[in-house]
């Protein structure tokens, strides 16, 4: 059966567009490799979750049959250097850390503001802050969005729909920590329902957020806004479980459909006037690489975020218990830093899961092991860490290729990444390390622990720049309505188009770009 | 079936023991860690590993003239702590420093995850950190 649109990938971007297309009228099929699970599907298992996958993530995509290589080694989808994403419907945003960041205006001149250093791709986007700002603001109302008022380096906004989550001790703290040094900051703006709203209950600020689900089902997710929307519509048919093989293309470049593959390995055609890819950008490139749609550009470009955390210890107890647990951020740094480039938000982080804790803060002076170990671990309720991501300065050696040899468990060529980000993000990495270790300095933390970064390809939630947005064919994929050039039915609605990839938490960003892009399409109909 | 026989039970759990000590708190087996990690042993497929490091804890214990369970604590650190500076003689079938450091890495989870994991039975080791759960 033919529908009007297809959509790829159910995840922030994906489950947008379909909700965009279909209230519009349009028949919809929205495909989803991951399964349709509830929130208590998604277990509380400290060892098997998006923040810590140890043994598992507890959603998608199945740790056998699917994985990747880095750098030519094969890694399985709970590894680091699978750099994964959930698959599930709704995506990431099932289990994800909600935080509703628009880019800077700034974000979107990189290229202009800083000059392009040699060896990056650093580029302009071709549409700025003023294009996408009535989209944030669809995206802050209608999947939902609690917070305060915008710090001073954001231009003003209409207010969000729901009051911030109440500062944690940690925060407070915090806060004073700013003051001291004179920098500003503001309440973390969440996608969450800080009071009921849309039918459903109000955060009871547990302590297990981001990489779980939400028993109270407060996180606001596309899985829970728009993709309801779209079914209610009637006109949206929604295929969990389904795999997207490859496109189906006629002569002349229009593509006609795509191939699915489901759990009994039955493949089946569909066709569609429309086709939308939102599988995230590391699979959108792979499902355009693996049908030979679009030039070079695909792949290329292929950035996350490299996060500079410091960690320190409070003189008494400042572990109050209440989630999600980040509520203080400071936007300072962004921009206008002597020497580097750009720059990044920082932020107070989610309540860290004591095994968490045990992984990734031991100092090299305490042993893994003994009485000494069990002691440093008592330390936990005087912990305290800042951080946040930075705005990576891109490499087009940076890529997502598909491999000559290893093939998923449908027999499709698996995604091949490789490459590193560019020096210039190492540096403002370092730069940012100091920042946060000054923040906690003057909070009153002692004993602060940092890390030096290294050079190495960063992907991971935050994925992003595959399919580029831009004006020349030969160094973009897509063009300013995020369709794919040559090809005038195909579109992008994830985080491929991003240009880069802002000093901030990209899901906002790619759900005010699906609102624009579904509407682009809708209007040329 | 279980991953590995009686006397490689007994010097995990000797072995578990000295990496979490038991102290106003409770020791790591005290807590479940060594049903944790027969689990965790038989679904990641670390039998043989688990089994020649165990092994090769009581081949260093026997130079002592004892079992690896039977020694003092001290000397059980002293052993621990001679694998994990990779200073134990030849004769193990499995590299000394990579079977201590996947054994403290593991306990150490065992101990500090959810107790549907096994380990940290009614959440002890939560109240030791002061971890709260609450809704």
């Amino acid at each position: 059966m033919k529908v009007d649109a297809i959509v790829v990938g159910s995840g922030a971007g994906g489950g947008i567009a379909a909700c965009i297309l279909a209230e519009a009228g349009k028949s919809v099929l929205l495909l989803e490799r991951g399964r349709n699970l509830a929130h208590s599907d998604v277990p509380r298992d400290h060892l098997r979750n998006h923040r810590l996958a140890q043994y598992g993530h507890g959603t998608g995509p199945e740790l056998d049959g699917n994985p990747r290589l880095l750098n030519g080694r094969r890694y399985r989808p709970n590894e680091g250097g699978y750099n994964n994403n959930a698959s599930a419907v709704g995506g990431g945003t099932l289990v994800y850390g909600m935080q509703a960041w628009r880019f800077h205006p700034l974000d979107f001149r990189m290229a202009s503001t800083y000059g392009i250093p040699e060896g990056s791709s650093l580029a302009d986007w071709p549409i700025s802050y003023e294009d996408l700002a009535p989209y944030y603001e669809r995206a802050e109302w209608e999947i939902g969005v609690a917070g305060e008022e915008p710090a001073p380096q954001m231009p003003l906004r209409k207010k969000y729909p729901m009051p911030g989550v109440p500062r944690s001790k940690k925060a407070k703290t915090l806060e004073l920590g700013c003051q001291k040094l004179g920098w500003t900051s503001q309440v973390t703006p969440l996608l969450l329902n800080s009071v009921p709203r849309g039918g459903r209950e109000a955060c009871t600020q547990c302590q297990h957020c981001v990489g779980f689900g939400c028993p109270p089902d407060a996180k606001n997710g596309t899985h829970n806004t728009v993709i309801p929307r779209a079914l209610a519509t009637g006109r949206c048919t929604l295929m969990a479980e389904t795999f997207v093989k490859r496109l189906i293309k006629s002569k002349g470049g229009r593509v006609t459909g795509v191939v699915t593959v489901d759990n009994e390995g039955i493949e089946t055609r569909h066709e569609a006037e429309v086709v939308v890819l939102a599988g995230g950008a590391i699979e959108t490139a792979r499902l355009m690489l693996n049908s030979k749609v679009g030039g070079d550009a695909v792949g290329r470009n292929l950035q996350g975020h490299y996060y500079a955390v410091a960690a320190g210890y409070m003189p008494e107890p400042i572990y109050d218990g209440l989630g999600p647990g980040v509520s203080i951020s400071t936007l300072e740094f962004n921009h206008g830093n002597e020497g580097v480039i750009g720059g990044g938000m920082m932020s107070d982080d989610f309540i860290t899961m004591p095994i968490m804790f045990a992984k990734s803060f031991r100092p090299s002076s305490v042993p893994m092991w003994g009485q000494a170990h069990k002691d440093w671990m008592k330390k936990y309720s005087r912990f305290m860490q800042v951080g946040g991501p930075i705005h990576e300065i891109p490499s087009s050696e940076c890529r997502v290729g598909v491999s000559g040899s290893v093939r998923d468990k449908y027999g499709v060529p698996v995604a091949s990444l490789s490459g590193t980000t560019h020096p210039e993000t190492v540096k403002t990495t370092k730069f940012m390390f100091q920042r946060a270790k000054q923040w906690l300095e003057a909070s009153g933390a002692e004993d602060i622990l940092i890390r030096e970064p290294g050079l190495h390809l960063s992907a991971g939630q935050h994925q992003a720049g595959t399919c580029r947005m831009g004006v020349d064919p030969r160094d973009s994929v897509v063009d300013l309505r995020c369709r794919v050039h040559g090809h005038d039915n195909l579109f992008v609605a994830d985080s491929s188009v991003h240009v880069t990839n802002g000093g901030f938490n990209p899901v906002l960003t790619i759900m005010a770009l699906a609102f624009r892009t579904g509407d682009g399409i809708v209007g040329a109909w | 079936m279980l991953p590995l026989n009686e006397d490689q039970i007994r010097t995990l759990t000797s072995a578990i023991d000295r990496i979490v000590p038991a102290d106003d708190y409770p020791s790591a087996s005290d807590l479940g860690c060594a049903d944790f990690l027969l689990v965790l042993i038989a679904s990641e497929g670390l039998s043989e590993t688990y089994r020649a490091g165990l092994d090769g804890l009581n081949l260093e214990s026997q130079k002592l003239g004892q079992k690896f369970s039977d020694l003092t604590p001290e000397a059980q650190d002293s052993i621990l702590s001679l694998c994990e500076k990779r200073r134990v003689a030849a004769g193990w079938a499995v590299s000394p420093r990579k079977f201590f450091t996947l054994l403290a890495r593991q306990t150490v989870e065992g101990y500090y995850a959810d107790s549907g994991n096994g380990g940290n039975r009614g959440e002890v080791s939560w109240r030791m950190v002061g971890f709260e759960v609450r809704g």
